[in-house]
């Protein structure tokens, strides 16, 4: 009973407000009365098909039932010509909608068919379904329909109430359309059905007829109307409701003689055969019974919906967690401590390549190659044992591709089992491909440090050498300072040999020279000539060596000292020293020719002391030759200037040539030219201390040409 | 003692030798002027300020020439010719430098102190004759000095 009733509340909420509609008809049924009138109207056809009580054909195949009862006695108050189409439920229904026909009755008022068909106001009937089954059926509730075989009119309110009642509760069956409840019926007592549903008012009257019996399985309360197609036959209905209400409220009236003579109408009170304070007291409790209906109506409705809302949040949740389940990044396996499967998600078919409907409700290790039985097996044991298992697998799927997984076994309740598995494939394969690298590397790391190694030992190598090498360099230097620091001595010795050769070896010269002519001038007459001569003698010699000190003096200094190079202009300078050394007898006697003489780059007083030395040689050399000619000129080559002094006196034999430039040699004896043989020495010292060269072409009495160069760049 | 204040030329030679070739060599030139020789560095300084063996000698009476050889025992000249000039009363004096030779360093060196003029010694005395002469100290011992 209890199933029922969530039945009845289901369909009944869906129609609340219509069913307000009927109960106030029906509170106010035995309180009016109707009053007939007449509408103008010609012919209205009527669809009519095969629904006792309320609409069919007889036994003479005359329209009969309550509605077409009520429909001839109005058709007759509004002058109406009634024709009637016949048809099954199903054809009138498209007749109207199509407008074939104008009216049909018997039509239950729903919102879709409201939108399709107009409905007269007033209810004509109230009906609901009933299930009808065979008298040893056991259907006593909603449940135990479950895979049976339900017969149902085909395109009725009721078909369509009854799937969506039975979706609701997730009853699965068979349900079997019929043109007409008697079909039905027939079915069932055949056994070619388990039940039938029917409306109440057919069911009443034919069930016990058809040999079935009525199980409490009742649902889908309807509101029996007339219809007419959408927007048409308006007055028609009006027409209608107007005797309808008329009748309802009358006691008595045709309405309910009708209702009485089809079906015995429950409930129907024939008012005029009761006392008017019983029909009182009637109306009084159905007022009490229906406030307490509406109340509990109410309160249906509000539970109804909030256990909707309820189911419907569940419902999202579900949804939600299975989602979670599903997409989770571990493949998830439920079983039981034997292995038998209740669930995998996707991630788990996609890394076994097991699928749902394969292994659930089956055994796991059905799937499993035997070769990891084992190993399976005991990881099952530790679960059960521990509550808990973890381990890593190595595993070949159905795609035979090889997986390494981490599974996490936990026990969730008795005998229930999740496991948990973590593909670690790509981290293996990416490990073992790091320890492949890593092996490289270190091999090659070993490569480099012993070639590392090698190059350190050479670079060892090279920097003692390199030690080595500053080490003899810092030997060198040392050893170059101390020959500096020597030279440097040694030139101070010098320095002071030089000058105290000046001082010291002059010294005792100037007393012989002074002496001796003091000698001449203060005893000149105890003296005779010869004594003269030999004092003239020795004071000559005296001059002699005072000049060959001199000499040696300047050569030393030549030696010594350092170039401080400048422009000289070698015209000028020429032209002075033969001024300063030439005589003024020999200023006449000679013809100076000088050529133009180009600058010269360096030192001008030493370059001096060339040109002295030269010149006076030319002078000298010449003093004894016809002709007197010193001709002066320079020669500019490519990287030197060769300056040249050529004279026309004795000249020299040219095989000695090389040795006109040594230290004290003469080519020429003290009698022919006086001379110490130092002069062009110092020459030579001098133009090479410049970088330059000294050379001389010459014979015998045909004069001769000294040259030397100097070069342009130092 | 009173000799020695009256000394015009004072020589500063260590060789006798050459200190009797410059007096002649003076004497040459007709500067006949008081001359005095004396043979080191030392004694010239005790003689210009009228120390220790000059003591006696008046202060005032300063030489009006001085020949200075360069090279002389104990003090050498160029040491003299720094003192000399480094005293506000002598270093008016007229100092000629004896060298042997045309040493470059010591001539300039010289003109530094504030020589004021040098003779080379010649080895030939007829040169060293004409040098002493070609300084015109004859002018210059005539004119007063202007202290």
């Amino acid at each position: 009973m209890h199933d029922c009733m969530c039945l009845m509340i289901k369909s009944v909420s869906s129609y609340a407000q219509k069913q307000t509609i009927k109960f106030c008809c029906l509170a106010f049924l035995l309180l009016v009365s109707a009053k007939g009138f007449s509408a103008n109207m010609d012919t209205v056809k009527v669809g009519i098909y095969q629904n006792e009580p309320k609409v069919y054909l007889n036994n003479k195949g005359q329209p009969a039932g309550i509605f077409v009862d009520f429909l001839e006695k109005i058709a007759r108050q509004e002058n109406w010509h009634i024709e009637y189409e016949t048809g099954d439920w199903k054809w009138c229904l498209n007749a109207l909608k199509k407008g074939e026909i104008d009216l049909m009755p018997d039509v239950a008022f729903t919102v879709d068919r409201s939108k399709k068909f107009d409905f007269n106001n007033t209810c004509v009937l109230e009906s609901w379904s009933q299930v009808y089954a065979k008298p040893t059926s056991e259907i006593v509730k909603l449940s135990d329909l479950s895979g049976k075989r339900i017969v149902i009119l085909r395109g009725s309110v009721q078909e369509g109430n009854f799937r969506q009642m039975m979706s609701g509760f997730n009853i699965h069956y068979k349900l079997i359309p019929v043109k007409s409840y008697n079909e039905g019926f027939n079915m069932v007592n055949n056994d070619l059905a388990d039940a039938a549903i029917a409306n109440h008012y057919f069911g009443e009257m034919h069930y016990e007829k058809a040999g079935l019996k009525k199980t409490p399985i009742i649902f889908s309360p309807a509101s029996l109307y007339f219809a007419t197609p959408k927007g048409k036959n308006g007055k028609l209905l009006q027409a209608i409701d107007k005797h309808l209400t008329n009748w309802i409220n009358t006691p008595d009236s045709y309405y309910y003689n009708t209702l009485n003579k089809y079906c015995g109408l429950p409930g129907q009170p024939p008012a005029s055969k009761f006392p008017m304070w019983i029909t009182y007291l009637i109306g009084g409790l159905l007022v009490i019974a229906f406030v307490v209906i509406i109340t509990l109506r109410h309160m249906v409705g509000v539970k109804t919906k909030a256990i909707r809302q309820t189911n419907m949040r569940l419902k999202e949740e579900r949804n939600k967690f299975k989602s979670y389940i599903e997409n989770a990044p571990y493949g998830i396996l439920v079983t039981n401590a034997k292995g038998k499967c209740f669930d995998i998600n996707n991630t788990f078919t996609s890394l076994t390549g097991i699928k749902k409907h394969d292994i659930c409700n089956t055994n796991m290790y059905e799937h499993l190659p035997s070769s990891y039985h084992r190993s399976s097996v005991r990881h099952f044991e530790k679960a059960i044992a521990d509550n808990h298992a973890s381990g890593t697998y190595m595993f070949f799927n159905k795609k035979n591709e090889k997986h390494y997984c981490n599974i996490d076994t936990v026990k969730i309740f008795d005998d229930r089992f999740i496991s948990f598995l973590n593909d670690l494939t790509e981290r293996y394969v990416a490990q073992k491909e790091l320890k492949l690298l890593k092996n490289r590397l270190e091999k090659q790391v070993e490569k480099r440090t012993v070639e590392l190694k090698e190059k350190i030992f050479y670079l060892h190598k090279s920097q003692k050498a390199m030690l080595y090498m500053v080490e003899d360099l810092n030997k060198m230097t040392a050893d170059l300072k101390e020959e500096r620091r020597k030279l440097r001595f040694f030139n101070e010795e010098l320095e002071a040999f030089t000058y105290s050769v000046s001082h010291d070896l002059r010294a005792p010269l100037r007393a012989i020279n002074g002496f001796s002519n003091f000698l001449v001038e203060d005893y000149a007459s105890k003296l005779d000539d010869e004594g003269i001569r030999y004092i003239n003698i020795i004071m000559s010699n005296t001059n002699k060596m005072d000049n060959l000190i001199s000499n040696l003096l300047t050569m030393s200094r030549v030696s010594r000292t350092e170039l401080t190079s400048s422009d000289v202009d070698m015209h000028t300078t020429v032209k002075t020293i033969f001024d300063e050394i030439a005589t003024a007898e020999e200023k006449d006697e000679f013809d100076l020719e000088i050529h133009d003489l180009p600058k010269a780059k360096c030192d001008a007083r030493l370059i001096k002391q060339v040109w002295q030395n030269l010149i006076a040689n030319a002078l000298k050399y010449s003093s004894k030759s016809p002709v007197k000619k010193i001709e002066i000129r320079a020669e500019q080559k490519k990287e030197e200037t060769v300056f040249c002094i050529k004279d026309h006196g004795a000249g020299f034999d040219p095989k000695y040539k090389t040795k006109l430039f040594g230290v004290f040699q003469r080519l020429h004896t003290e009698k022919e030219f006086h001379g110490t043989g130092v002069g062009l020495a110092i020459v030579q010292r001098i133009i090479k201390k410049h970088g330059g060269r000294v050379w001389a072409e010459g014979k015998t009495n045909k004069g001769a040409s000294f040259y030397f160069s100097l070069p342009k760049k130092h | 003692m009173k000799k020695m204040n009256e000394v015009e030329i004072l020589i500063v030679e260590d060789n006798p030798e050459d200190a009797e070739i410059a007096v002649r060599a003076f004497k040459k030139n007709k500067l006949t002027n008081k001359l005095y020789v004396v043979n080191d560095g030392e004694q010239a300084l005790d003689f210009i300020f009228a120390k220790n063996d000059f003591a006696d000698r008046n202060k005032l009476a300063k030489p009006k020439i001085i020949l200075l050889d360069l090279k002389l025992p104990k003090v050498d000249g160029l040491e003299v010719l720094k003192k000399i000039k480094g005293n506000e009363k002598t270093k008016v004096i007229p100092v000629i430098m004896l060298t042997s030779s045309k040493e470059e360093s010591d001539i300039i060196h010289s003109y530094k102190l504030g020589v004021n003029s040098y003779i080379v010694k010649p080895v030939d005395f007829d040169k060293f004759v004409e040098a002493v002469s070609n300084l015109g100290l004859y002018w210059l011992l005539l004119n007063e000095n202007p202290t």
